[in-house]
């Protein structure tokens, strides 16, 4: 448990949520504002879809993610109302997070740029995939281009610049 | 206005004392149900157009008379319980009773007819009769609605035929069409050998999950081909169950837009406005 809590920008590197785990494979996401870090949806919180995921903020300061708490509703109600319909992400959560201590810069970078080239089902199109194949020249030089771009960050703000630019 | 004619007992009679005695009659009786026959039949004559009776079953009533050059308020109307009223007689009334608005109008006589309880429940016919009739009586916005609701049923018609001609046997049965095991794993390799979806193209299980509560629905029922929507980009599907990359899960409204196919959709549409057809036609034939 650690009262410190992380800053916006998070990346969160957790378990896939589709395909094999084999080899260490992990997804990416990222929380680009301390409004989407506090809410998820309902469904996340009851299949506590973060548990055992790794968060690393914008200062490089890692923690693991030990459970998700649902906070409920924490606004007025007319906001609760029009958030319900208007939103995805309609709850407010909380994470019991234990410390993981600071990751060097280019650790970080480099576990990124492995979940872009070993998860082309995320990060190339599927018709592509599906005409070329996932170990083609074609997927391999797509994933390459992508996993260069994040390789030219410099810290963790041109990191998350980098990955916005590649959704 | 003057002369004389013979009258039905073989006296003289004037053209003036004949319409008093018809406008006696009219009172006592009511009008002649034949009229609006004979009319008809003459301006079809008069036209050249083709024969277009208010209420079909005329034809079956009088279709034998209609030639008969005497104008039928010549002679006395027949017996109301000889000849079936093609109108049912309103409660309490009389045939003494004047003649008072019609609560319920008839179609024109160009109409084809509503379309009837059950037969508004039929795809396609009942709408599509149900909207030449109110285009033919001038209901402009009930032809337009119902016409939409025609246009509904044909398309899911025709969504259900092309799934069936590309996935024949398999596109109706589904997995209980297939041997061996029936799980998403072993659904989806069949689903793409019969061209319903491509090569590493996700497939959403739209109505009934995969997961959740879809765990205690059986595999055959919950890999039907009809129950698989395929998914345009991973992002679409992800974003359906959960957040991805940065973007949050979707909202319901969009939930519903990108999860659920077109036909269904459509469907939600046709399915109420088939009821309120319904509900109608019911209204109409009470």
């Amino acid at each position: 448990m650690t009262a410190l809590q992380p800053q916006a920008p998070v990346l969160v590197f957790r378990r896939p949520y589709f395909g094999s785990a084999k080899g260490g494979r992990e997804d990416i996401i990222w929380f680009p504002s301390a409004d989407a870090f506090a809410r998820t949806s309902y469904g996340e919180i009851r299949e506590k879809i973060l548990q055992g995921a790794l968060f690393v903020d914008v200062t490089g300061m890692s923690w693991r993610v030990l459970d998700m708490v649902d906070l409920g509703r924490r606004e007025n109600w007319l906001l609760w109302i029009w958030n319900k319909f208007h939103r995805g992400d309609n709850r407010f959560v909380h994470y019991e997070l234990r410390e993981e201590g600071p990751l060097p810069f280019e650790a970080i970078r480099n576990r990124v740029c492995t979940c872009i080239l070993r998860s082309p089902d995320v990060w190339c199109d599927w018709r592509l995939l599906g005409s070329k194949g996932r170990r083609s020249k074609e997927v391999r030089d797509v994933l390459e281009a992508k996993a260069a771009k994040v390789r030219q960050a410099t810290d963790m703000r041109d990191l998350f610049a980098a990955l916005d630019s590649l959704t | 206005m003057s002369g004389s004619q013979r009258s039905r007992g073989g006296r003289e009679e004037s053209i003036d004392a004949f319409m008093a005695r018809r406008e006696r009659e009219i009172a006592r009786r009511g009008p002649d149900p034949r009229v609006p026959a004979y009319e008809a039949y003459r301006n079809s004559i008069r036209t050249g157009q083709d024969l277009r009776l208010a209420h079909p079953g005329d034809l079956v009533l009088y279709g034998a008379s209609l030639q008969n050059p005497a104008w039928p308020g010549s002679e006395l109307p027949p017996e109301p319980a000889a000849v079936p009223d093609p109108m049912p007689a309103l409660p309490g009334g009389s045939d003494a009773d004047p003649p008072g608005p019609d609560p319920d109008p008839q179609p024109s006589p160009g109409s084809v007819g509503q379309p009837g309880f059950a037969e508004s429940f039929i795809p396609v016919w009942g709408s599509g009769r149900a909207a030449i009739a109110d285009f033919q009586e001038g209901n402009y916005g009930s032809a337009a609605f119902n016409a939409a609701l025609a246009a509904s049923d044909l398309f899911i018609a025709g969504t259900l035929l092309k799934a069936i001609a590309k996935g024949g046997r398999f596109a109706l049965l589904g997995p209980i069409a297939k041997e061996g095991k029936r799980d998403w794993k072993n659904i989806r390799p069949e689903m793409r050998r019969l061209g319903m979806i491509e090569k590493n193209q996700q497939g959403h299980h739209w109505l009934i999950p995969n997961n959740g509560w879809g765990k205690r629905v059986p595999e055959e029922i919950k890999n039907h081909p009809l129950n698989i929507m395929p998914m345009p980009d991973i992002e679409t599907h992800m974003r359906i169950h959960k957040s991805w990359n940065k973007k949050p899960k979707f909202d319901w409204k969009r939930r519903y837009w990108h999860g659920t196919p077109r036909w269904s959709k459509v469907a939600t549409v046709s399915v109420p406005g088939h009821g309120v057809e319904a509900v109608e036609a019911d209204r109409r034939d009470r």
